[in-house]
């Protein structure tokens, strides 16, 4: 009896003492071994964020694709793999090749998004890799501002770097599970995690219509380069941000990296400040003393000579003379904190990187010129993004807003950043702001920069032209920079547009060269479905302007006080005096129906090579795209082959003729 | 024989525990990523479960004497159907190349070496009840070696070495139980121990100067003994020849059991994947359904023969130990009942079923821990199959029928 039972207890002690060995004692070492074979450390990096414009639209996204290798041999069906491999527009060849059994491994050329591929993949004898790839829109211009990586996801400019932190996500969990077969299990304790999608304040449409402008001005005034600013005066968000330059090494953001000497755009801070101070009103006049002046044993002239202008004159017509003689009324400290200020000498702190600061220097380091200098535009360098930030203190009432290019993060459903509209300091008394609008649609009704006009909505702004310095040689003769900052509409801006021209050749006045190009931007803007403006509020301006309004008071009383200068005038621009300042034209705006733009659905770019002119432009159209001729050396496709593009937009087609 | 019976209430709470635990244990078998036909036989095994109850209920509702008046036909038809396997037997799951199936027209309904444990046990039973003195000389012991012989010589030709081993234990335990004497029992396996021991001279030689003792302490007949040594030569003198008989897989097998880094690829890659399994469980263990051995597909047969490493990786030692806790009693309890029966058949029938259930215990559970070689067992209570749960809870059936009609002390042992 004892037998038996000594006989079951020792299998009993047998087995628990192995167990406990095997589950307490080595434990560690077959956790190891189970870890060292479930999970592989796979390098796989998290998928990059999106960046979108204002409206939603990608600029640039990553897209996981999918490389297929197929191991003939292995495979079960290959009718059906030969079938889905066609249908995913593989070459004829390489199918053929795929389900060739004499053939122990195919790699397939080119990657494909996994839906288009998806029945194949748990198929047994396909192995596919995951490969990341980072689709950038097709609008050209945007690019500089959204920046590139290089092939393996590394941020090298533009917003790609300075958001890298966001955009990169987190790929430092990625263990992967994986069966006995070695398929991935999706393991949802161990993916990566995606990075933020970023929404940019940007309009991608008003972008392309600021860069399009931009390099047809460049092209046509046989200018070095220029830069375009856009931006919401009312939130400081910006809403285009274009820069040009012939050079083709220069892939950067001048328009906030490259500061410049503004010259007479600066002028109306000046006149703000004398109207804020009580120091000056807008009619008050002073002698300009027929346009040539010395002061400090250096000459001054003006363009438009006057033997006095009223203060709304100096600025209408730019006077050199009479800004400087008003300015005298201003101590330089004064006029150096109301720069400051405006935030000029500082970087702005806008999401790019590389913001140049520009340079404001304090009074005693000034020369005894300075000051005069200063008041016009001179020994200080804006960036035109800082620029635009400024005017942008007029255009809305007095208040100096952070220029934003972020206007929300998400990480997927959740938004872990919202822009808010950021005031950094109240520059003006919104007094001073309106008196200042007034003179600004002064200057374009019948100034200085009446080429900036709009046949049918009000614009006031302001034109520059400085002469440029070369390598720290002092002013070059010849050489001048052209800028025009305008308000759209001009009673109550929705837009501030800053236009900069570096070295224009053909013309050189701000009024002549980056005015137009300011008025061009402004009517594609009008045109265009999306491009950041409120319609509505622009009809109701529109409406509201013909009646007794307190704009039109202003706008008279700035009129009447320029009139005996008018009469005055030597040598008036005749274009100034035939502006008519009312125009019967009343046009209402289109204001499109209320849609929603259609959900871009990817589409993979066929391959063409080898087919004829007709059936690639056909295969073209059957995959949903819209096709560009361009005669050239091939017969060859761009994206290339393989890319994934939005169905609906434009490849292009070079072909042989 | 109209007495009242009273259930044994530890053996069939225990049974229930264990066959619910086993169920739920089939169930997260079938918990796999890569999901598979496994997934779902938890519902049959419910089935099969519950028609095993009713089979166990039914059981207790006749008597061992009626028990024992079917023995003979119960054991005839075994036969007859391991026969009619061995023609038109198919393989199944892991084991496709075997004949242990019966099926008709490729319908399988069921493994008749499973009946045959049971049948076996109740036909020796018979046979070692109706001597009236225990077996004193190995000549005596020819009948009940007939009994189990002829299935046994069936099932090893299927091949299904693992209900074999069962059988040999069964055997053994059951002569031990009617009272043979020990020497005679080792006698009895000695040619089987020169088969193994043979490998090594040295180990052989010290084998026969053991053997030549026990001959002379027991003193068999002297024909017996000369026998019985040739006997021993014998098979040591064959054991290579046999060894280079045995298939390829076969010999890995023998040779993983030592050492599984031997062939970590195939036959030792499941005594591996075992351990990795129950190691890495731990002493809590990663929970019910979440081992990840069995998920990712590491752990071969992880519903049937394997099924104690997801024990030991989802319950970790905790639940092992509840497991061989729960094993214990039972066995425990069985051998109560055998101990407690009315008369030498219940007894005998009630020890064979409990030594039954313990080889396929040992060698389960000890080959998922790399104690044994590696042989097709299942566990009883817990590894999926129709034809195992009905023979198991047939076992439990007859077992309380013999508590029940048993007394309430021990000593119906036949001396």
């Amino acid at each position: 009896m004892g037998v038996v039972h000594a006989a079951l207890l020792l299998f009993a002690v047998t087995l628990v003492a192995r167990a406990a060995q095997v589950q307490l004692v080595e434990h560690e070492q077959w956790a190891a071994r189970a870890e060292r074979q479930h999970f592989v450390s796979a390098s796989r990096p998290a998928t990059r964020g999106a960046i979108l414009d204002a409206a939603g639209n990608v600029l640039v996204e990553t897209r996981e694709l999918r490389r297929i290798a197929i191991a003939p041999r292995e495979l079960r069906d290959r009718q059906a793999t030969a079938r889905i491999l066609t249908r995913a527009g593989v070459q004829r060849a390489w199918v053929s090749r795929a389900t060739d059994t004499t053939r122990k491994w195919v790699q397939i050329p080119g990657a494909f998004p996994p839906e288009m591929i998806a029945p194949l993949l748990p198929m047994r004898g396909v192995h596919s890799t995951i490969v990341l790839d980072r689709v950038y829109s097709n609008f050209a211009g945007i690019r500089k501002v959204v920046g590139r990586t290089d092939g393996s996801g590394v941020a090298l400019d533009g917003l790609e770097l300075a958001l890298d932190t966001l955009l990169r996500g987190d790929s430092s969990v990625s263990r992967l599970a994986r069966d006995r077969s070695g398929r991935a299990i999706p393991n949802p304790a161990g993916t990566a995690t995606t990075g933020a999608t970023v929404t940019l304040t940007l309009s991608r449409d008003l972008q392309d219509i600021a860069e399009r402008a931009l390099a047809q001005a460049v092209d046509s005034l046989d200018a070095t380069g220029g830069d375009i600013v856009v931006m919401n005066p009312f939130s400081g968000e910006v809403l285009a941000l274009a820069s040009n330059r012939v050079d083709p090494s220069a892939f950067a953001n001048t328009a906030i990296t490259e500061p410049f000497e503004p010259g007479s755009t600066l002028k109306p801070f000046v006149a703000a400040a004398l109207i804020e101070r009580g120091l000056a009103r807008p009619e008050e006049v002073i002698e300009t003393f027929n346009g040539v002046m010395e002061i400090d044993g250096r000459v001054i002239r003006d363009i438009h000579k006057a033997p006095s202008l009223s203060l709304a004159d100096v600025i209408r017509f730019s006077s050199n003379i009479g800004i400087v003689r008003f300015s005298d009324r201003l101590s330089a400290r004064d006029k150096y904190e109301l720069l400051r200020d405006l935030g000029f000498g500082a970087p702005t702190g806008v999401a790019l990187p590389a913001e140049a600061s520009g340079t404001l220097r304090e009074p005693r380091r000034w020369s005894r010129t300075s000051a005069a200098a200063l008041a016009m535009g001179y020994e200080i360098a804006v960036t035109p993004l800082q620029l635009a930030a400024a005017y942008s203190a007029i255009a809305n009432g007095g208040e100096l807003l952070e220029p934003q290019i972020v206007r929300e993060v998400r990480q997927g459903d959740e938004v872990i950043y919202s822009r808010k509209r950021r005031v950094l300091r109240r520059v003006f008394a919104p007094a001073t702001a309106a008196t200042m609008q007034r003179m600004l649609v002064a200057v374009v009704d019948s100034g200085t920069a009446v080429k900036s006009d709009l046949a049918n909505f009000q614009v006031g702004g302001k034109s520059g032209t400085a002469r440029r310095t070369a390598g720290g040689q002092g002013y070059v003769p010849g050489s001048y920079t052209a800028s025009f900052v305008g308000l759209f509409p001009g009673d109550k801006p929705q837009y501030v547009v800053v236009v900069k021209l570096d070295n224009p050749k053909r013309a050189i006045y701000g009024g002549e060269t980056a005015a137009p190009v300011s008025r061009v931007v402004l009517q594609a803007a009008l045109a265009a479905r999306d491009a950041a403006l409120d319609r509505s509020a622009l009809v109701a301006a529109r409406v509201r302007e013909p009646a007794p309004a307190p704009v039109a008071k202003g706008r008279a009383t700035v009129d009447g006080a320029a009139k005996p200068v008018v009469v005055a005038r030597a040598a008036p621009r005749p274009a100034a005096v035939e502006i008519p300042t009312r125009r019967e034209l009343v046009r209402l705006p289109y204001v499109p129906a209320a849609r929603k733009p259609p959900e871009p659905t990817p589409q993979l770019v066929p391959d063409v090579s080898g087919m004829t002119l007709r059936s690639a432009i056909g295969a073209l159209h059957g995959a949903g795209f819209r096709v560009r001729l361009v005669p050239g050396a091939a017969l060859q496709v761009y994206p290339g082959a393989g890319s994934v593009v939005a169905r609906g937009s434009v490849v292009t087609l070079t072909h042989r003729q | 024989m109209a007495r009242r019976i009273v259930a044994d209430y530890p053996l069939v709470l225990t049974a229930l525990a264990l066959s619910l635990l086993g169920s739920a244990m089939v169930y997260s078998a079938g918990r796999t990523d890569v999901p598979t036909y496994v997934g779902g036989l938890y519902k049959p095994q419910i089935v099969w479960l519950i028609l095993g109850l009713f089979t166990a209920y039914m059981v207790t509702r006749t008597s061992v004497r009626l028990i024992q008046w079917l023995t003979v036909p119960a054991y005839a038809l075994s036969v007859i159907l391991l026969a009619l396997t061995l023609v038109i037997g198919t393989g199944a799951g892991t084991a496709a190349s075997t004949k242990s199936w019966l099926a008709i027209g490729g319908v399988r309904i069921g493994q008749p070496a499973e009946l045959a444990k049971v049948t076996v046990v109740l036909m020796l039973a018979q046979v070692l009840a109706a001597r009236r003195d225990s077996p004193t000389s190995l000549l005596d012991l020819w009948k009940p070696a007939m009994v189990v012989a002829v299935p046994w010589l069936m099932i090893m030709a299927q091949p299904d070495l693992g209900s074999g081993i069962a059988f040999i234990g069964i055997f053994f335990a059951m002569l031990y139980w009617s009272g043979v004497a020990w020497p005679l029992l080792l006698l009895l396996a000695s040619p089987a121990i020169s088969l193994v021991l043979s490998f090594s001279t040295g180990l052989w030689g010290a084998w026969f100067l053991v053997l030549l003792a026990l001959v002379l302490y027991y003193r068999p007949f002297l024909v017996e003994g000369i026998v019985l040594m040739l006997a021993n030569v014998a098979t040591g003198v064959v054991a290579p020849v046999l060894w280079e008989k045995l298939k390829p897989y076969q010999q890995n097998r023998l040779r993983v059991f030592i050492d599984p880094s031997f062939d970590p690829k195939a036959s030792g890659y499941q005594v591996i994947q075992s351990k990795i399994s129950i190691g890495s469980g731990g002493l809590f263990g990663k929970g019910f359904t979440e081992g990840t051995q069995k998920r990712l597909a590491f752990l071969p047969a992880q519903h049937t023969d394997f099924i104690f490493a997801v024990v030991g990786e989802e319950l970790g030692f905790i639940g092992v130990m509840f497991t061989l806790t729960l094993l214990t009693v039972l066995l425990l309890r069985a051998t109560r009942i055998a101990e407690r029966a009315n008369d030498a058949f219940g007894g005998l029938v009630a020890f064979g079923l409990m030594a039954s259930w313990l080889v396929h215990v040992v060698v389960n559970i000890g080959m998922t821990l790399n104690l044994m070689p590696i042989t097709g067992i299942p566990l009883p209570f817990f590894s999926y199959g129709g034809s195992f749960m009905l023979a198991t809870w047939l076992s439990v059936g007859i077992l309380l029928r013999i508590s029940g009609e048993g007394r309430g002390r021990a000593g119906a042992r036949v001396d």
